[in-house]
């Protein structure tokens, strides 16, 4: 008897079970949405878009459009978050928000010079965070590598934060007043001790060895030629003059190099820092 | 019964498609060769000839038997044919003996120079013709 109650108690369980699980819709827009939110705090961008997209053919919603138009500019796609965005620009309480991200993709693509003349034509300009867009400009000229921004301009525009007023300024003194290496002095150092003009261009060790080498190469041809190995000695010289010659030369060079360097790892410093800190633009 | 059984059998028979995945391959571990072109006009002189013909024959009497042993890519001995044919022989062999300097170096600073896949110190001709925006500081592909 009790078996019989058991049985049909686990049978109706078991019914009733998959009755109510059978009725929730896990792929309804809303529980895509917030499947889509979780994704995007993941920063799952590609799978939250998907998500994204299906629930905006059912419903509007002009916070998943900004997010959309703030997840396609992490992924590069910058066309299609200018379509997205450029929904939110009448009409809706994310207007100056959409314009902004708008000016930032512009920015991304227009680097470094064509930035600032779109700028200038204030095309959907956002007035409310007209700041960052001064921002944006200035940061534009640290990736041009002709003319001067006015300081005053770009350390008044950065003065709200600490850190980015020290960077900025550290990047300005550090690309329009670079510390060169001048190859004159490179050449001079290395022709009255060989060697020198590499250590003056931060190349220590080749400095050195270069040092041993003429060194070396100057003292056997003095002693062949106190040896009477006149041969030998004149072997020496050669060699000894050789390497004197292509040290000086290779000192110019190290000093071509030094300042080519110091420009490469200025610009991706300051790449890697202005993305970062998403080029001073707020995530909305 | 005796059909469905052969239809059976012959379908998980085809269905196994694991020793695609799991069947003998033959290994190449052969490195990719790295090419670069150097950007120069060419003087095909006297000296250029007898250069890189020496450098054929140091190739293969010494250097083929010896192991590839310079740290610099390109090596020493391409270094001097092509800076010759670059900059002519004066200035070429001023970046050879540069160059051997640098080789001599035994506590070579590998941190200056931009490291290949193959472990070889990128140091191209280009760099020492004294012209500033012939400089490459990362080779690319």
């Amino acid at each position: 008897m009790l078996y019989m109650i058991l049985k049909k108690c686990f049978f109706l369980l078991l019914f009733f079970t998959s009755l109510i699980y059978s009725q929730t819709n896990y792929l309804s827009p809303e529980n895509r949405k917030l499947f889509a939110d979780y994704l995007y705090n993941q920063d799952d961008y590609l799978r939250a878009f998907d998500e994204y997209r299906i629930y905006l053919q059912t419903f509007e919603n002009d916070t998943v459009k900004l997010k959309i138009g703030q997840m396609l500019i992490d992924m590069k796609r910058y066309s299609e978050a200018e379509d997205y965005l450029k929904m939110l620009f009448w009409g809706s309480l994310f207007s100056e928000e959409a314009k902004l991200n708008y000016y930032l993709i512009k920015y991304k693509t227009l680097l470094p010079r064509d930035f600032r003349s779109f700028t200038g034509q204030r095309l959907y300009y956002p007035e409310k965070y007209n700041i960052y867009v001064k921002k944006l400009e200035q940061i534009s000229y640290f990736y041009q590598s002709y003319g001067n921004p006015d300081s005053t301009i770009m350390f008044e525009t950065f003065n709200d934060d600490s850190l980015a007023f020290r960077k900025v300024k550290e990047f300005y003194y550090r690309k329009y007043y670079p510390e060169k290496k001048s190859v004159h002095w490179a050449a001079g150092l290395s022709a009255v001790i060989p060697g020198l003009g590499k250590i003056y261009t931060k190349n220590y060790s080749d400095g050195v060895t270069a040092f041993i080498v003429n060194g070396l190469c100057a003292y056997l041809a003095y002693s062949n030629f106190n040896a009477k190995h006149l041969t030998r000695g004149w072997i020496f010289t050669g060699l000894s003059a050789l390497f004197y010659g292509g040290n000086i030369y290779g000192s110019i060079a190290s000093a071509n190099i030094f300042n080519a360097k110091l420009s490469l790892d200025l610009s991706e410093e300051i790449s890697n820092f202005f993305s970062d800190k998403n080029f001073y633009i707020p995530k909305f | 019964m005796k059909f469905i059984l052969f239809f059976f059998i012959s379908v998980t028979i085809t269905a196994q498609t694991d020793y695609l995945r799991w069947e003998k391959k033959n290994s190449d571990y052969r490195k990719k060769a790295i090419i670069v072109e150097v950007e120069s006009n060419n003087k095909n002189d006297f000296f250029s000839f007898i250069l890189s013909n020496s450098q054929k024959v140091y190739k293969t009497v010494i250097s083929d038997v010896d192991g590839e042993n310079c740290p610099f890519y390109p090596s020493c001995s391409t270094f001097y044919v092509e800076s010759v044919q670059t900059g002519g022989i004066i200035k070429g062999t001023l970046m050879f003996f540069d160059r051997f300097t640098r080789d001599l170096n035994i506590f070579r600073d590998r941190s200056i120079y931009y490291e290949l896949p193959n472990g070889k110190l990128f140091d191209p001709i280009s760099n020492y013709l004294l012209k500033p925006d012939k400089i490459k500081l990362k080779f690319k592909d």
